[in-house]
């Protein structure tokens, strides 16, 4: 009898293995994006940018930060603008870091970058870069984290068009 | 006749059918004041123009794509019948999809009056090609007219009481017209200024891009790229974006369908000056180009807004142009000076010291700082950028695109 039983939970476990899906890869969503910016009149992939993908309802400090960095006004002459918006940008820097990511990656040398993860109600992408020439060199998307979606991650916030 | 015709229906209601059916056999017309019909698919429909249209000159528009309409029914539906049967709206007259469903129990005859203003909302309709006649449009789009309904054969009602056949129908003809609910046609290039020989895409979108939840229909029908020396074609519809190469400064033209309403756009570029030469030389030492204006290399992951001159470091620098000094240090640029000029504005970035003060007015020629690495540099360098007149910062801390200029050269 314990024979028999422990035959028929072999049995059961066999098919419970057969049953579960060979990875779970195919039930993530997966947001297609391209890190651009432009110049000359031409679009202008950027490689190299640190992107991360939120859970909107998880991310509300990154809002939060992305928000005030929003309205932050520049005026010229004023020489503390810089080191404020300096301390902004290291601060979104940190909290995109220390942040919970439902994925993380970096762009191509195209500009392409692919974010995939367990479908969630709506995500925050966040990109940033150390540029040479630009300071605060970021990007943010808010979008649907329930299908699979391709998006232009606008380097330029604005600035190009897009 | 009338007060006899109900009794014998309510009385006999196996005979519902066919006194209603006879009722009907002789369709008669129902007056309509002037409405906002919306005519059920299927229905007779006649469109064309009228002195009374808002734009009588013009003829239909021919729609490639589906369009948006404001289009439904609120307010109240009354009918009237005799006086032994029951008449009410179904479905609170109005089913959402822009189409008038009511329910007729035991009626001989009905008089139905429409009483109802423009509201609500119905998206794309079926035809995903051009129809070979413009009245198959007529189930997905709002007309507006007078005319007559008449009770006939050809559009199905509620069912029930006809044992679920068709008992009641009406069908309508109308002189109408439609009224897309309105969006723009734009046109939109990676910037407005571009070196001679490069390769721009143009994009027509549309604003808004969306209408009531649906996306709004784009159907681009001409591009024409307009250089100094004259129009030619640039791209064969429906190619959406148009890419040029641009030689010369000029203008794009799109002509375009915006959810069925045609506009034209226009974006202009204008080239690059080439660089001229400074009125000081910012280096008067030897100073080899690191990195070139729009290049791009392994520290320079998109286009180089300026131009890199690898130097040692404590190297005076001194103004190219003169002006009034912004200066300050930031993580990026570390310590810079920018020389906003009446011109143009001179960018000077990675300095390992700045002699200047912010406000200071300075002339060409004159020290501003010394050679670098502060900021996001890995070597001694100076990174020189010049924009026409302007802010040093865009109001949301973006260093300005449209205004960039080929740096001077010394």
């Amino acid at each position: 009898m314990r024979k028999y039983l422990l035959g028929l939970s072999a049995l059961m476990l066999g098919v419970l293995v057969l049953v579960q899906p060979a990875g779970s890869t195919s039930l993530n969503v997966a947001l297609s994006g391209t890190a651009q910016d432009c110049f000359a009149g031409a679009v202008d992939p950027v490689s190299g940018v640190s992107i991360a993908a939120f859970q909107v309802s998880a991310a509300g400090p990154i809002l939060a930060q992305l928000d005030t960095m929003h309205r932050f006004v520049f005026v010229d002459f004023d020489s503390t603008a810089v080191p404020k918006f300096d301390s902004l940008m290291t601060r979104l820097q940190s909290l995109v870091i220390s942040t919970h990511a439902l994925a993380r990656t970096g762009s191509a040398s195209n500009g392409s970058f692919t974010l995939s993860f367990a479908p969630v109600d709506s995500v925050v992408v966040v990109g940033f870069e150390d540029m040479e020439d630009e300071p605060w060199y970021y990007s943010s998307k808010s979008m649907s984290g329930m299908a699979n979606s391709s998006f232009i991650l606008d380097m330029s916030r604005g600035h190009c068009g897009f | 006749m009338r007060l006899v015709v109900p009794l014998a229906c309510a009385a006999l209601s196996i005979a519902i059918f066919a006194c209603a059916e006879n009722n009907l056999s002789a369709p008669r017309t129902v007056p309509m004041p002037r409405k906002d019909l919306i005519i059920p698919p299927g229905s007779t429909v006649t469109l064309s123009t009228t002195s009374s249209s808002p734009d009588a000159s013009q003829p239909m528009p021919y729609y490639y794509d589906p369009i948006i309409v404001e289009v439904g029914v609120s307010g109240s539906v009354s009918m009237t019948s005799d006086p032994n049967t029951a008449v009410q709206p179904y479905n609170g007259a109005m089913d959402g999809s822009g189409i008038m469903v009511f329910g007729v129990w035991n009626a001989c005859y009905v008089n139905v009056t429409f009483t109802w203003s423009i509201q609500g909302t119905i998206g794309p309709g079926p035809c995903l090609s051009p129809p070979s006649q413009l009245g198959m449009w007529a189930d997905t789009v709002l007309v507006s007219g007078e005319g007559t309904v008449k009770r006939g054969p050809g559009v199905p009602q509620y069912t029930a009481d006809c044992n679920y056949s068709p008992c009641h129908s009406y069908s309508g003809s109308q002189t109408a017209w439609v009224s897309p609910l309105p969006a723009q046609l734009l046109l939109k290039a990676p910037g407005t200024k571009v070196v001679q020989g490069s390769t721009v895409s143009f994009t027509a979108y549309v604003s808004p891009t969306k209408i009531k939840g649906y996306t709004v229909p784009l159907h681009v029908l001409s591009w024409q790229w307009i250089p100094g020396n004259g129009a030619t074609v640039a791209c064969q519809t429906p190619v959406n974006p148009c890419t040029v190469t641009v030689q010369e400064a000029g203008t794009m033209i799109v002509d375009g369908l915006a959810n069925g309403t045609e506009y034209t756009a226009a974006w202009s570029v204008t080239l690059f000056d080439p660089p001229v030469a400074c009125t000081r030389a910012p280096l008067t030492v030897s100073h080899p180009v690191t990195t070139e204006f729009g290049a791009k290399d392994g520290t320079h992951p998109k286009r180089h807004m300026g131009r890199d001159y690898g130097v040692q470091g404590g190297t005076p620098i001194y103004a190219a142009e003169g002006g009034t000094v912004v200066k300050g240090r930031g993580e990026t640029a570390g310590i810079y000076v920018v020389v906003v000029g009446p011109d143009l504005n001179s960018y000077y970035f990675h300095m390992q010291a700045s002699v200047v003060r912010n406000g200071q007015h300075v002339n060409a020629g004159d020290l501003l700082g010394f050679v670098g690495s502060t900021g996001h540099s890995t070597n001694p360098h100076l990174h020189f950028e010049q924009h026409s007149a302007g802010p040093v910062w865009g109001a949301d801390g973006k260093v300005p695109k449209d205004n960039l200029i080929q740096p001077c050269t010394f």
